[in-house]
């Protein structure tokens, strides 16, 4: 059996610097041009991803995480555009890749789960024939060989590689989106997008495969850009959390910190709206109104006709800009910018 | 919250070995799915009952019987004490639903995207006979008013798709609300709503609760939300209410193998992600395969013989407190031995 699919070399020769962003988000915008007007989904977000780190985004739907994602792997479709802004991935950036480059770069470099990954499998299609075809068509090998890294993944992601030739439906939710996770890494990519990986899946089998994931990420080293609207699953996994409002990213934090003292009023409030199963039993509020519509989106900042807090004349007006308001931490609000600018001056 | 489970002398709607079996297949090959085996609920004024389980474990099933959707296999459902399931005819359903109304989970589909919001709400009072001559669009107002769709009169006259999915919600609320019924049956009300409009919705649902008495059966697969607002969980495994108390009780301190399970597996950023399931890899049995004994048995890490022959009858731990599990049969029994001697 040919030694590059033994599982000691699933590890690729990682290159990258530990100390140098592995992918750069740089005042990504992101349009969609429908009948009713241009919907700017994604304005202005910046953010970076180290290597072996989870950075988690939340929000509500609509806020534009899910763009975030197709944009970073260029699976962005009309009438979505990338019309501002640069992402690179190690070094290199991904909105000057031509199309051949980029056959070469997803799954290779980068792979992506879906939430809907799991209703995405080929029906007529056994397992063993979805995850050769991926491994087949980046890496020239038998079919043998990529048979025997397949059964390989399978038992990586917790599946019993006898069950390789089952099709589809003969296997559970949890199951099929195990096998999902398992083409994703099958090419053993430096980052892996997933957009609410186990939304879809009950809370036991969300939780096995959330820590299934998770000894992966150690025992592989990539990194992951996690997307869920669920907080708490994302405190949990994540190590640093970007919150996204209409488009924007208004905190940005590491998990642990956000989830002991969000600043942003939105982030705050998204907090509270969470019942727990621990901790006090105490009436949350919520948050007043609906997300905006983005054909028209609030002037100033864009939760100020939710905001509990905001300033008059300031907020409506004036768009905030996400500003340093810690070591490693940013929020794009008026109000914490005066406090963090009071304390300074104190 | 806590002691109204003790106020309520006599349930207003009652299950009582309520039992759903689905025939499916082809005529060779039929099978029986037991979507419900011997479930066993009492919902009473001004209270909330939440029914936990994850997807396929019946919970639904249990909601649509209740408000006669589906008729039963087998078992009663009584209505302030008369079983109403021998009641035929559009009369009857008519009658029960002015007392018994259900709230979907999909508030997308659940309103015609032709009619007015007026519409839906002139229309369960007029086909009810609540509707009062000249009054109708007080009434409308009113109704709009107590769920908090205002300014009403310009909500009457938007349709659906000019709405949020919170603000279709609550005309789902408030169409229910028409008939002034007594018990709402609630069917995963907020699971397709965005995060920061969930609590509005059950905090007007609790709302309802303590003003009008109304009682809830609150179904959800999410038993933090159960915790926030219901009084009472029951916690529902492959088609079997396998625990059942008051809902802190259940929470801080399951009983159940299965809702030790699933209480391990809810996020809990304070706890983290390294406590839990992690030698769990078991599944959700085929519902239809399900034998005779416990449905958690193959998955149960406390699993004995007996629990593959049959299903454990109810213990009752104390007074609101009960699970159907063997590990906890002998210590009631020593329990009532050592009281009674």
């Amino acid at each position: 059996m040919s030694s590059i699919f033994t599982t000691q070399s699933i590890q690729k020769t990682r290159s990258h610097a530990l100390d140098r962003p592995l992918l750069e988000v740089r005042n990504l915008e992101v349009e969609y041009w429908t009948r009713r007007g241009t919907v700017r989904a994604v304005d202005d977000v910046s953010f970076d991803i180290y290597p072996n780190e989870v950075v988690g985004l939340a929000g509500e739907s609509g806020c534009g995480k899910s763009t975030i994602a197709h944009a970073i792997t260029r699976l962005l479709k009309p009438p979505a555009y990338i019309v501002g802004g640069e992402i690179k991935f190690a070094g290199q950036d991904i909105l000057e890749m031509e199309e051949d480059e980029l056959r070469g770069f997803r799954w290779e470099h980068v792979a992506i789960v879906l939430q809907s990954a799991m209703n995405s499998l080929n029906p007529v299609l056994s397992i063993r024939e979805q995850i050769t075809d991926v491994i087949r068509t980046h890496r020239q090998v038998s079919k043998k060989e990529a048979t025997e890294r397949a059964r390989e993944l399978l038992q990586v992601v917790g599946i019993d590689p006898n069950r390789i030739n089952s099709y589809p439906h003969q296997l559970s939710g949890g199951m099929r989106q195990r096998v999902v996770i398992a083409i994703a890494l099958a090419l053993n990519p430096e980052l892996i997008i997933m957009d609410e990986p186990t939304t879809a899946l009950d809370v036991v089998v969300q939780k096995q495969i959330i820590q299934e994931i998770q000894s992966l990420r150690e025992r592989f080293g990539f990194s992951i850009l996690f997307i869920t609207h669920d907080l708490s699953l994302l405190v949990e996994f994540s190590d640093r959390i970007g919150i996204m409002y209409a488009g924007k990213i208004v905190e940005i934090a590491p998990a642990a910190e956000i989830f002991a003292a969000p600043k942003h009023p939105y982030t705050e409030r998204l907090m509270n709206s969470f019942p727990t199963i621990s901790g006090p039993r105490q009436t949350l509020m919520g948050i007043p109104g609906s997300p905006p519509d983005l054909v028209s989106p609030p002037s100033g900042c864009r939760f100020h006709p939710r905001c509990p807090v905001k300033i008059e004349g300031v907020c409506e007006q004036i768009s905030p800009q996400l500003l340093a308001i810690g070591p490693n931490r940013m929020a794009a609000c008026h109000l914490v910018a005066e406090e963090v600018a009071d304390e300074q001056q104190n | 919250m806590s002691s109204r489970i003790n106020d309520a002398p006599q349930p207003l709607l009652e299950a009582r070995g309520l039992t759903k079996h689905f025939v499916t297949g082809t005529a060779l090959r039929r099978y029986t799915v037991r979507a419900v085996q011997d479930a066993n609920l009492k919902l009473y004024p001004g209270r909330v009952t939440a029914l936990v389980g994850e997807s396929g474990s019946g919970k639904s099933t249990i909601a649509r019987m209740l408000v006669r959707l589906y008729e039963p296999t087998s078992g009663e459902i009584l209505y302030e004490g008369r079983n109403i399931l021998g009641d035929k005819g559009r009369k009857a359903l008519l009658e029960y639903r002015s007392h018994v109304q259900m709230i979907f989970q999909d508030p997308f589909s659940s309103l015609n995207p032709v009619r007015r919001i007026r519409a839906h709400l002139e229309r369960p009072l007029l086909i009810h006979g609540k509707a009062k001559r000249g009054k109708l669009r007080e009434q409308v107002n009113e109704l709009l008013e107590r769920v908090a769709l205002t300014p009403v009169e310009e909500f009457a006259d938007k349709f659906p798709h000019q709405l949020s999915g919170g603000q279709r919600q609550r005309v789902a609320i408030a169409r229910a609300l028409a008939v002034e019924p007594r018990v709402i049956l609630a069917d995963e009300p907020v699971s397709m709503l965005d995060v920061s409009i969930r609590l509005g919705i059950l905090n007007l649902m609790a709302k309802l609760r303590d003003e009008q008495n109304i009682a809830f059966l609150y179904v959800t697969h999410d038993i933090a939300s159960a915790r926030y607002f219901a009084d009472e969980t029951l916690v529902m495994y492959a088609g079997r209410i396998v625990e059942g108390g008051e809902s802190e009780q259940v929470i801080q301190n399951p009983k159940h193998p299965y809702t030790q399970l699933l209480l391990s597996a809810v996020p809990n950023p304070e706890k983290g992600l390294r406590t839990g399931v992690t030698e769990d890899r078991g599944e959700v049995p085929d519902l239809t395969q399900v034998g005779v004994g416990c449905p958690f048995a193959p998955r149960c890490k406390h699993v004995m013989d007996i629990c593959r022959r049959e299903m454990p009858g109810v213990t009752q731990l104390s007074a609101n407190r009960w699970t159907r599990c063997y590990l906890y049969e002998d210590v009631a029994e020593r329990e009532t031995v050592a009281a009674e001697s």
